[in-house]
């Protein structure tokens, strides 16, 4: 029952949302607090009776939900969701901290951000396909909310674009699980999996590019990534953490959970074109984020470009590669949660997020600085920090077999030097732009919403054992499943 | 070179640990409670360093009697063993250790007086602790892999540091310049390392040799070439070397520690260490590179005017010396080389930094006769300066002699193009020597008039230096049986001392006095006159670094700026343009769509309602209300049905 | 009497009930219409029951007798509210039907 207990703390803590009064602003943000700080201790707890070497699926629920259609209720976690349940817990905790940036309808705003957790959670932990895709579902729409109403710029334009856009992805993916089902009878993806390799080519061919459609707007992949930076830029803060920090995971995860082991010769098939989109977006992303001059929408296209080692190290089917893009999800995570973070602070005194009116501010701000080098150096992966270890593994892991493509995305790299270190010069070294003379440095609350991911990234960097000796065995099991040795689950 | 003969004995030592941890952790400290230390946060780096520098002496019989030092632990993956990194030390890397510790020490006692009354005081000292923590885990490094992670972080620190003053606009653009200039080259760096791993499966540098056996040499070219370009953006040579006159921007400690002495000097000691990978082919690429830097950066050195970028443009033509002679094959050399130049080009800086300073002038021409009031840093700078030169016995004469050896038994014409070179080193830094300690003093800017001697806190240091310019060759010279050469595994050796190349080199050291006694301090026309045009032009040239930085501007920066920007409008109206262009497709169905219903669907169902509306009109007059008439007509009914029924 | 005549005479009663519901206004004439119908319903079930020997069917005549005390109690009772509510107790006045 852990899992669900897990589910329940937040959907528990949006109906007692509910039922508080509007009023009741600071009942309403505590509740929050500890649904959150619940399912955060909850996912560590997970963390600390999981089994790292076992190949199963640990602590697995299955109840029977509509079995005229054989669908189920199953929830469990192997080495490939624990990473991607803690990444939710925390970030949603930390988001919510930073959640006071939120003045109006603060009621409906909490109920809908527990509601978005419940979602992300749900994805993660279904088993089901169909349950699956119900929580996949679940996200989209306290999302929309959540950019349309609490957002800035062109919010309306931009949820609407995110909520059609993910959409559009996501019925080519339902279509994919109705034909599946039909073929097989069956919405269990460990059943699925292990008759991964009976189905034929052309069926696993044309499914396996209706999940990668599916998948890829979330991630998301060239070309259909223009939605993220819209998203991204009006979206509030909290949003924009969870936007970047989880839901693009999502759709990783759905390459590694469903699209790669339930059609393995179609994942082959489309390997090339995997890595290639991958380089494309390093490269692309890298260089677009170059030219931008909004902080928001910079962090959003390096986003695109980080995502592009996901990409990379799946195509490369190796343990390196895998652990690689299965670590740089994790890592990416934090660290661009850690950044919209930073922007956000910055926004809330300056009310600008042009980087061209900053500077300077290191003099003003040291503290702020001090976070704001720290991320930036991790996001452009230097070495110690957790970003450099899943670029890495997820160059060296593809490099085998995609060797030009990785060879190009090298570039990629260098690029993110290039514009991490413009976003440092530009808001921090130079004379002080006298505007900003006044500006207070970080409060407490926001120095602890940060400190928690600086943490993160610096212990995943220096001792990266941590996260991959929990992924490491499931990934190796699913890579040898998609290569062609039999299923061991 | 000889790596087979080097590790006899592998001892598990984990105090080897502690020479980065110490350092990092005086960062550590002084950056959570740099503020709170105050004035003695120097003294926190300084304890560290000397720490460090104890427990490198400590090993220092360890290893030379040839064993190697081995610390190990896993790391990206618990059971693989390529992936199992670790710190282990033997000569090369003990060498290396003892540069950077001792005079990491030194330099970081010279800034306790150099950075006096900074407000980033405590700032300036972590970033300098984290500096050596990265450098000294590159030199121990093992592994491919944590050699790439110290190699970053030193980039990281140089970057951190050049930009220390970050207030002035041309600091931040140096760091960044320079911290990007070096990325490119650790792509290079990178790639070798993916191609090494994908082709040999061994990241090890101790299996070096076993994989050179393993691989073709084509492949081995192109790995070590990838490495050699990595080795390339950290020891700026051409055409990399864009970043380091830059870098002079920083704080004059920082220039002296980390771009003269240590971190610059990585690329040869990356290059050393991996040699076993380089084919003739490679090297022949390092040598070519390394003399082109070699004379690139000495006429470059001739022409300039602040003393800073002078001796800057000296390092990268030392740098290249050191190349020379790796490519040469001769690794030993070259790492004898680096540890002479440490000494002498880190005393040559802090000698520059005491003299700004003293005077707050970097320019030639606002400087001169400040032995009177300096005489301790000119006499230390006359020291290095000699040193350089290489004349004979100093610690410059060891190290370049052996590279002139080695060149002479290879290739005879590189010791003339060699000796050519010497004579230029001699002539820049003289010219600024001459033209900074001698002379008059110059009332310009007020100089001199307000010069004084340094405090003894940064003189010391100095003098501490100059006796490694004197003495540190002692190690390497043939009266003390190449103490130096054992511990590098070096194992023909030239005994005793080579007249003919001791008497050539000195008679270069003298032309490039003269040199800088005529032309760079009387300012005297050497060249007849018909000459002098081209000459001029030559010089304009060399004076303004032949361009390299306006060329790249043109042919890399902007084509770069300009394909980021094309690329993100290319995002904006192409891709977005073709998302939003498919909204509106759905849109515009989606009015189509209404249209039909308004037009087509509601009118038929209209049309019906109307029909049965009508129907209905025209048959109410039938419903009159009045009961009476319904009545007739069921009695008319009635009578008429029982008529028709009748039987 | 020959059954005949009596027989003409009821039927006569009938056709006279009709033609005075189809004609009168006034709602009490109407009520007197109908009972003239019930009449000559009854007379015919005491004419057959005298014609073929059956004493039921003079039973139902006395049902008839109490129907129509029943049938003028309501109607009148209708009457009478029509009265108050329409303000009137002309039958072609009252045409809430009409359609």
């Amino acid at each position: 029952m852990a899992l669900t207990a897990l589910l329940a703390c937040p959907l528990v803590g949006m109906l007692l949302i509910l039922a508080l009064p509007k009023t009741a602003v600071k009942a309403i943000r505590s509740v929050a607090l500890l649904a959150t700080g619940a399912a955060l201790l909850g996912s560590l707890q997970l963390l600390a009776f999981f089994q790292p070497g076992r190949t199963q699926v640990q602590f697995q629920e299955k109840l029977s939900w509509i079995p005229q259609l054989n669908i189920f209720y199953t929830v469990g976690v192997d080495g490939i969701s624990l990473p991607m349940v803690l990444l939710t817990a925390l970030l949603s905790f930390l988001a919510c901290i930073a959640s006071t940036s939120i003045t109006e309808r603060q009621k409906e705003y909490y109920a809908l951000y527990l509601l978005l957790e419940v979602g992300m959670l749900g994805t993660f932990l279904a088993l089901d396909l169909f349950l699956f895709y119900v929580f996949w579902e679940v996200v989209l729409v306290p999302m929309y909310l959540m950019i349309g109403i609490w957002g800035g710029g062109r919010r309306e334009y931009s949820a609407f674009k995110f909520f059609v856009y993910t959409l559009a992805g996501s019925l080519a993916m339902l279509l994919a699980i109705l034909a599946l089902y039909l073929r097989t009878r069956s919405f269990d993806m460990v059943h699925l999996a292990a008759m991964g390799h009976t189905l034929d080519l052309g069926f696993q061919q044309l499914l396996f590019v209706a999940f990668f459609l599916g998948f890829a707007i979330k991630v998301p992949v060239f070309p259909f990534h223009t939605w993220l930076p819209d998203a991204h830029v009006d979206a509030p803060t909290p949003g924009s953490v969870l936007l970047a920090g989880v839901l693009l995971k999502m759709g990783g995860y759905g390459f590694f959970r469903i699209a790669y082991p339930i059609f393995p010769e179609g994942a082959q098939w489309f390997g090339g074109t995997m890595a290639l989109l991958g380089m494309i977006n390093i490269v692309y992303g890298a260089f677009v984020a170059m030219a931008q001059t909004d902080f928001k929408r910079l962090v959003a296209y390096s986003s695109v470009s980080h995502m592009g080692f996901v990409l990379l190290g799946l195509a490369g089917l190796t343990a390196e590669g895998w652990n690689g893009a299965m670590f740089q999800m994790f890592s990416h995570g934090v660290i661009t949660g850690a950044m919209f973070l930073l922007v956000g602070v910055l926004y809330d005194r300056a009310h600008t997020r042009n980087l061209e009116e900053f500077g300077g501010l290191g003099v003003r701000v040291p503290v702020y600085a001090a976070f704001l080098i720290f991320f930036s150096l991790a996001s452009l992966g230097l070495p110690g920090l957790s970003g450099f270890v899943a670029e890495f593994l997820a160059l060296i892991g593809a490099y085998g077999r995609w060797t030009w493509q990785t060879t190009v995305s090298v570039l990629g790299v260098v690029v993110a030097a290039a514009y991490m270190l413009k976003v440092i010069r530009q808001v921090l070294l130079g004379p002080l732009n006298t505007r900003w003379a006044a500006l207070p440095d970080m409060t407490g609350r926001e120095v602890i919403s940060l400190a928690p991911l600086l943490l993160v990234v610096l212990a995943l960097g220096v001792y990266p054992l941590l996260l991959l000796q929990i992924q490491d065995t499931a990934l190796q099991q699913v890579i040898a499943h998609v290569l062609g040795q039999p299923w061991q689950r | 070179m000889d790596h087979a003969a080097a590790p006899a004995v592998t001892l598990t030592l984990p105090q080897l640990g502690w020479i980065p941890a110490l350092p990092l952790l005086a960062f550590t400290l002084l950056l959570f409670f740099g503020r709170r230390l105050g004035r003695f946060s120097p003294w926190v780096a300084v304890a560290a360093l000397a720490g460090a520098l104890g427990i490198t002496l400590s090993l220092a019989g360890t290893v030379f009697h040839g064993h190697r030092v081995a610390v190990s632990w896993a790391w990206l993956s618990a059971d693989a063993p390529v992936w199992s990194i670790g710190l282990s030390v033997d000569g090369l890397s003990w060498l290396m250790l003892f540069v950077v510790t001792s005079i990491g020490t030194m330099i970081a006692l010279y800034s306790m007086g150099y950075m006096h009354g900074d407000p980033r005081l405590s700032r300036f000292f972590a970033y300098l602790s984290l500096f050596c923590a990265s450098m000294l885990l590159l030199v121990l490094a093992d592994h491919f892999l944590l050699l790439y992670v110290g190699w970053e972080l030193v980039g990281l620190c140089s970057y951190l540091l050049i930009s220390f003053w970050f207030e002035k606009p041309e600091a931040a653009a140096a760091g960044r310049k320079a911290f990007i200039t070096t990325r490119i080259g650790d792509t290079g760096l990178l790639l070798g390392i993916l191609l090494l791993f994908w082709t040999a499966h061994e990241l090890h540098f101790s299996q070096l040799d076993a994989v050179r056996a393993h691989l073709s040499p084509g492949l081995l070219t192109l790995i070590s070439v990838l490495i050699f370009l990595g080795a390339a953006g950290k020891s700026a040579q051409i055409p990399l070397h864009v970043w380091l006159p830059d870098a002079m921007e920083g704080p004059t400690p920082v220039s002296a520690l980390i771009h003269a002495a240590t971190m610059v000097a990585a690329g040869v000691y990356l290059v050393a260490r991996t040699l076993p990978l380089f084919t003739p082919e490679s090297l022949q690429i390092v040598l070519t590179i390394g003399l082109l830097t070699h004379l690139f950066a000495g006429t470059v050195a001739l022409t300039q005017t602040d003393i800073k970028r002078i001796l800057a443009y000296s390092t990268l033509s030392q740098l290249g010396l050191m190349m020379v002679a790796l490519g040469l094959g001769a690794a030993p050399l070259a790492m004898f080389h680096l540890g002479t130049h440490a000494f002498f080009k880190a005393l040559l800086f802090l000698g520059a930094g005491s003299v700004i300073h003293a005077a707050h002038a970097q320019e030639l021409g606002q400087l001169g006769g400040l032995r009177k009031t300096m005489p301790w840093t000119a006499a230390l700078f006359f020291i290095a300066a000699v040193s350089m030169s290489g004349l004979f016995p100093l610690s410059g004469f060891w190290s370049k002699d052996a590279i002139l050896l080695a060149a002479r038994h290879d290739h005879p014409w590189l010791l003339w193009v060699l000796l050519g070179g010497a004579a230029m080193t001699t002539a820049y830094i003289f010219r600024v020597y001459l033209r900074c300690f001698e002379g008059t003093a110059k009332d310009h800017h007020g100089a001199t008039p307000h010069a004084h001697e340094s405090p003894m806190i940064m003189v010391l240091p100095m003098a501490m230096l100059g006796l490694g310019a004197i003495g540190a060759g002692l190690a390497g010279s043939p009266w003390l049986h190449h103490p130096l050469f054992r511990l590098l595994g070096e194992t023909h050796v030239h005994e005793g001392v080579d007249v003919p190349i001791l008497a050539w080199s000195t008679v270069a050291a003298a032309l490039g006095l003269g040199l800088a006694w005529v032309v760079g301090v009387q300012q005297r026309y050497l060249l007849p006159p018909a000459l002098r045009p081209l000459g001029s032009q030559l010089y304009r040239l060399a004076a303004n670094k032949y361009y390299v930085d306006e060329l790249y501007d043109r042919f890399l920066i902007r084509p770069f700026l300009d394909l980021a920007r094309g690329l993100a409008g290319f995002d904006q109206r192409v891709i977005d343009g073709a998302v939003n262009g498919a909204g509106r497709v759905g849109w515009g169905l989606g009015e189509l769509k209404a249209w039909f219903d308004q037009a087509v669907v509601d009118q038929l169902v209209n049309g019906l309602a109307r029909t049965v509306r009508g129907a209905g009109a025209t048959l109410r007059w039938i419903q009159t209300g009045i009961v009476q008439q319904y009545l007739f007509v069921v009695v008319m009914a009635v009578v008429v049905l029982s008529a028709l029924l009748r039987r | 009497m020959p059954v005949q005549s009596l027989l003409l005479l009821s039927h006569a009663l009938f056709c006279l009930g009709i033609y005075g519901i189809l004609t009168r206004r006034h709602a009490i004439g109407l009520l007197l219409s109908i009972e003239l119908i019930l009449n000559a319903a009854a007379l015919n079930f005491v004419l057959f029951s005298r014609a073929f020997g059956h004493v039921q069917a003079q039973a139902f005549a006395l049902f008839i007798i109490a129907l129509a005390a029943c049938e003028a109690v309501v109607g009148l009772a209708i009457i009478i509210r029509l009265s108050r509510t329409a303000k009137t107790v002309f039958a072609d006045h009252v045409d809430l039907l009409k359609g």
